[in-house]
């Protein structure tokens, strides 16, 4: 038997449940069971004299659990169960789960969230006992988590059960002093700086108490958890058993026994340092908030107010420190939701490397954004719909790229994927040098509004606004850094609805340059030619952005001029997805222009404010426009609601600017727009697009040799993917016809926009990809170039015009014969091995199968469309445009050809030429 | 305490024995009584599921939602059915159980144990209060 110089292992053993019985009366002060997790949390931020007696409870309490182990190992070794008369030796064995019950119903007392998930986990085990077991969980833990009763059977019940066995068994009432005064040394001087954490919820690791680790780890591995739950009732009965045993057989025993227990053990360390987040195996030190957190308990702490800073419900550190900070808003309030909400870190904690340990200073990227922006009370259900859309996918770009690769079919294409599951194909590494930074998963790093070159950060992408007060306080904060004297600036950025422009324009200024174009701004191939120092350039002409990228003001959308913003047109389901994963942008945008503007003689379709769906709803709460609500709102053709389009009694539409939340008139479209059958398949943006970024041919080249940057990972590679571009032109967009979802089984298409998508070489051999040759593509991408403007395109600009109609640049000439017209073109550019211009969509008058756009629902003119076309080009050769002829070509171009003069020279060839009849272009 | 009956000592003894388990019975069976009506008296709380829910796998409180695109709604106990642990975290297309690593499909169904029963299925029923639904536990 051991005997130390303070007694036997029982003594030490009986010692640290007395302390623990003494200290757990301290502690019971200022605990509240029904506020468990609240007043251990106020208890660990301002009152230390607590914490040490919380910490003197948690100590000796493990070194009781420790020591009682230890005495029964070193009394079964003696064996002394056979001098201990059989009642005691029953109410001993018992004695051992009722400790365990103290031992654990003292961590669910804590009320983190590991606690709760204990409780659960201990009632459920227990109830799955038959017959007896339900009752036995309630009788213990209650029936709805209840951690009143846990509190009374802990503090009384088991303690009471406990004393009396062991005091029954000792025949003494009182351990020796020596004993406790030992044990209150050794558990005082750890009390001192080792403090049991609580787990605040916002870590997805959950974990039991150290000496259940090995039974969590067990109930992992088996469906069965009774087996868990009669095991420990079978170790019980066995211990009992040993004394009725014969010896030899009850060293067998013992030894099963005591392998049983190095398993259980071992089982423990593997919960303890390989379990990780949603149970995989993460090999480390465990990190989780409810272990023990070192410090000295008495360290000087900032004075604490009166009352704690409170957050959430919850006590919350941070609040001490981090007073009076400005700048988030009503919502985001650090009074209301704290700082923790979003950033994490320890809010139990006032010493600034704890507090800060597992803190995301910059929250609201994808990876982190459900535990902070997307937490259940904030919120939960959007998240997840932008980790679905398409601003966060790339889809579209991912399944084209790949498609023009060859490493995917165009019906492999239309497959939703996301970016985060790139691969290393040539496919997919192109992607990740050149794409990947424009997704809102990329991941924010630095502090300070998003531009041209930061882009990415979730939620912040958008919301994250900076005012100069916020700047000035993030720009002083950044100097004091290097100096080593940096305080937190106190001027927060605020978390807003009021995106403006300059968000979108961080990733929308490059590919269709959309955000750009609005603006009116044309990117440049190259600087003007003689410009020394880009700095000299006017800034009224020019504008030079993140790499040395040089803008020139051309003509700007007319919405911008009018004053509207990005978000004034687009909205929340669009941006943020409707929680559907897309293939393409088309599957996810869901405005138009007729959703404002009215067909001429029609009412806008719109919804009474009544009918606005919930997130409509809270829009319009936060936003506080002044003036009366509106009794309708607009809607998309879809059935959404445009929150900002109102509807007057008189039916009168306008739209509310949302940042200033001033009205704009909404106009209905021109009478010619819905005029005859001349022009019925065109979209709003055929005629009215001023003006689109054209880039006519690029060439891009892997270079083994050079050194590229992955996008995805952060991190150089070797090998670089290198594009090289032609010149860029801000000219008219060329016209072609897209398909739009049919309407009662009938196909429907539009004559819309065009830009050369890629007209590209893919040097794909040099990076050892297939195809073994390099790949030459012609395609033409579809683009709402959102250059909008009031005058609408000539009509020669379309008719009689070779970009417009996929020729490329060039000479169109109407050569009139004697045996009717004849049209000609010669190109201006080189023609490619294809055998077509190098800027061309389609040939002249010809056709082209195979891959011809980015999107498979689109298409060049036909060989007949573009006959129709040129047949109204050739009267545009001698009638005016404005003219009466050409006004009534528009109308009904059928009889106009029928009445035709004698001197009209049709194109030969031409629909209606030869018979006189007309027909529609 | 002794009954001063005209008793001979075997049957005192046997009489008190009876008494005993008479009212220790009795006892016991109120005790067994006032714990069933405890553990039926708690039942969980219905959830609130707004009506722009996202499509997907959503976690509203006790509930977790699935909604397939535009279409119907289903709801489960956000309840691991193997030891009971609340559900608080989607993994992917998946639902995993925190304590255990238990995983589900979006259809509740079981990936990986150590669950074996699918999750329980709630109730929903349209809230005509918000034009959304609530999901409660089946009867």
């Amino acid at each position: 038997m051991v005997i130390t110089r303070w007694g036997t292992l029982g003594d030490l053993a009986t010692a640290a449940f007395v302390v623990a019985v003494v200290s757990g009366v301290a502690v019971a002060v200022p605990y509240e069971s029904a506020n468990a997790y609240g007043s251990l949390a106020a208890i660990l931020l301002g009152n230390p004299a607590a914490v040490f007696f919380r910490n003197l409870h948690y100590w000796s309490a493990q070194a009781c659990l420790v020591l009682t182990l230890a005495h029964v190992w070193d009394r079964l070794r003696a064996p002394a169960e056979q001098r201990i008369p059989r009642g005691i030796w029953l109410r001993l064995a018992i004695t051992l789960p009722v400790l365990l019950f103290l031992m654990l119903s003292g961590f669910l007392l804590r009320g983190d969230a590991d606690a709760r998930q204990a409780l659960r986990i201990v009632t459920e085990a227990i109830a799955q006992v038959p017959l007896v077991g339900p009752l036995a969980a309630t009788f213990a833990f209650g029936a709805a988590e209840r951690l009143d009763l846990v509190y009374v059977q802990h503090a009384a019940t088991a303690t009471i059960v406990v004393w009396l066995f062991v005091v029954e068994h000792a025949r003494r009432l009182w351990p020796k002093p020596a004993a406790i005064g030992v044990v209150t040394l050794v558990a005082g001087a750890l009390s001192l700086f080792l403090s049991p954490g609580l787990h605040d919820g916002s870590d997805p690791v959950v974990k039991g108490p150290w000496y259940f680790l090995g039974l969590q780890e067990i109930l992992h591995w088996t469906p069965w958890p009774l087996v868990a739950v009669l095991g420990g009732v079978a170790v019980v009965a066995l211990l009992y058993g040993l004394r009725a045993m014969r010896p030899d057989r009850a060293m067998k025993a013992k030894g099963a026994l005591l392998v049983l227990l190095a398993a259980y053990g071992a089982l423990c360390a593997v919960g303890a340092f390989l379990r990780g987040a949603n149970w995989e195996l993460a090999p480390g030190l465990p990190t989780g908030a409810g272990n023990p957190i070192a410090g000295f308990v008495f360290a000087a702490k900032p004075e604490l107010p009166v009352p704690l800073p409170v957050a959430m419900g919850r006590p919350e550190g941070c609040l001490v420190c981090h007073r009076g900070v400005t700048g988030l808003g009503d919502a985001h309030r650090p009074e209301a939701v704290g700082c923790a909400s979003c950033h994490g870190g320890d809010t139990l904690a006032l010493d600034k490397a704890r507090a800060h340990a597992r803190m995301v200073a910059i929250p609201g990227n994808l990876s982190t954004a459900m535990a902070s922006c997307g937490q259940g009370a904030c919120h939960a259900a959007i998240v997840p719909r932008v980790e679905r859309s398409l601003m966060a996918t790339m889809s579209g770009i991912v399944g084209i790229d790949r498609m023009v690769f060859g490493e995917a079919t165009p019906g492999e294409a239309l497959k939703p994927v996301h970016v985060k599951d790139l691969g290393q194909t040539p496919a997919d590494s192109h992607l990740r040098q050149l794409c990947a930074l424009c997704h809102l998963g990329a991941a924010k790093d630095k502090f300070g509004p998003n531009d041209e070159g930061r882009r990415g950060g979730g939620c912040n992408a958008c919301h994250l606004a900076y005012d100069a007060k916020a700047l000035e306080a993030l720009d002083r904060y950044e100097r004091e850094k290097k100096q080593g004297t940096a305080q937190a600036p106190t001027a927060h950025p605020a978390l807003s609805l009021d995106i403006g422009n300059g968000q979108c324009f961080s990733c929308h200024s490059r590919s269709g340059r959309i955000a750009t174009s609005y603006e009116g701004w044309h990117e440049l191939h190259e600087p003007p030619a003689g410009t020394k120092d880009l700095a000299g350039l006017s800034p009224e002409r020019y504008r030079i952005v993140e790499e040395d990228r040089v803008f020139e003001r051309v003509k700007p959308d007319i919405h911008h001029e009018r004053g509207l913003d990005c978000i004034d047109c687009h909205t929340s389901i669009e941006i943020m997805g409707d929680g559907r994963t897309h293939a393409r942008k088309r599957d996810q945008l869901r405005v138009g222009c007729t959703d404002c503007h009215a067909p001429a003689g029609k009412r806008l379709a719109s919804m009474p404010a009544s009918s606005l769906d919930p997130e409509s709803k809270r829009i319009l709460a936060q936003r506080k426009w002044s003036g009366p609500a509106a009794e309708r709102h607009g809607m998309t053709a879809g059935g959404d609601a445009l929150v900002n389009v109102v509807v007057d009694s008189t039916g009168k539409p306008a739209m509310v600017r949302k940042r200033a939340g001033d009205r704009r008139e909404l106009k209905p479209t021109a009478r010619v727009c819905v005029e005859g059958r001349g022009h019925e398949r065109l979209s709003c943006g055929s005629c009215h697009t001023a003006w689109a970024p054209r880039c006519n041919s690029c060439h891009t080249a892997y270079d083994p040799a050079g050194k590229g940057f992955d996008f995805l990972t952060n991190a150089d590679v070797k090998g670089e993917w290198v594009e090289k571009l032609g010149p860029f032109v801000a000219d008219l967009p060329t016209l072609g016809v897209r398909g739009l979802p049919a309407v009662d089984g009938k196909a429907r298409e539009s004559v819309d926009t065009f830009v050369p998508g890629m007209i590209m070489t893919l040097d794909i051999p040099s990076m050892g990809g297939k195809p073994a040759q390099s790949v030459f593509r012609r395609l033409y991408a579809h683009l709402e170039p959102h250059t909008t403007r009031r005058e609408a395109r000539t009509c020669k600009s379309c008719h009689n015009d070779p970009v417009a109609l996929g020729y490329g640049r060039g000479e169109l000439r109407y050569e009139r014969g004697t045996g009717g017209g004849r049209w000609r073109f010669v190109p201006a550019g080189p023609i490619l091995a294809d055998g077509l211009p190098a800027d061309a969509w389609t040939g002249f008058l010809g056709t082209r199968t195979g891959m011809l756009s980015t999107r498979e629902d689109v298409r060049p003119f036909s060989v007949d469309e573009q006959r129709r076309i040129l047949l109204v080009g050739a009267c545009l050769t001698c009638h005016e445009e404005r003219s009466a002829v050409m006004r009534d070509s528009v109308r009904d171009f059928a009889s106009l050809l029928a009445r035709r003069s004698p001197k009209c020279v049709l194109p030969a060839g031409s629909p209606g030429a030869a018979t006189g009849a007309g027909s529609r272009p | 305490m002794s009954f001063n009956l005209p008793l001979s000592e075997p049957r005192r003894k046997f009489l008190r024995k009876v008494l005993s388990i008479a009212v220790g019975a009795s006892l016991a069976g109120l005790l067994v009584q006032m714990l069933r009506r405890e553990r039926e008296s708690k039942s969980p709380a219905p959830v609130s599921i707004p009506p722009d829910v996202s499509a997907g796998l959503t976690i509203i409180e006790g509930a977790i939602v699935y909604r397939e695109g535009e279409g119907p709604i289903r709801a489960y106990a956000a309840r691991c059915t193997h030891l009971g642990c609340r559900i608080d975290r989607i993994a992917g297309d998946e639902i995993v159980c925190p304590c255990h690593g238990s995983r589900f499909r979006a259809d509740g169904s079981v990936v990986t144990g150590p669950a074996t029963k699918p999750l329980i299925a709630l109730r929903i029923e349209p809230d005509p209060k918000t034009g959304g639904w609530i999901a409660r536990a089946s009867a």
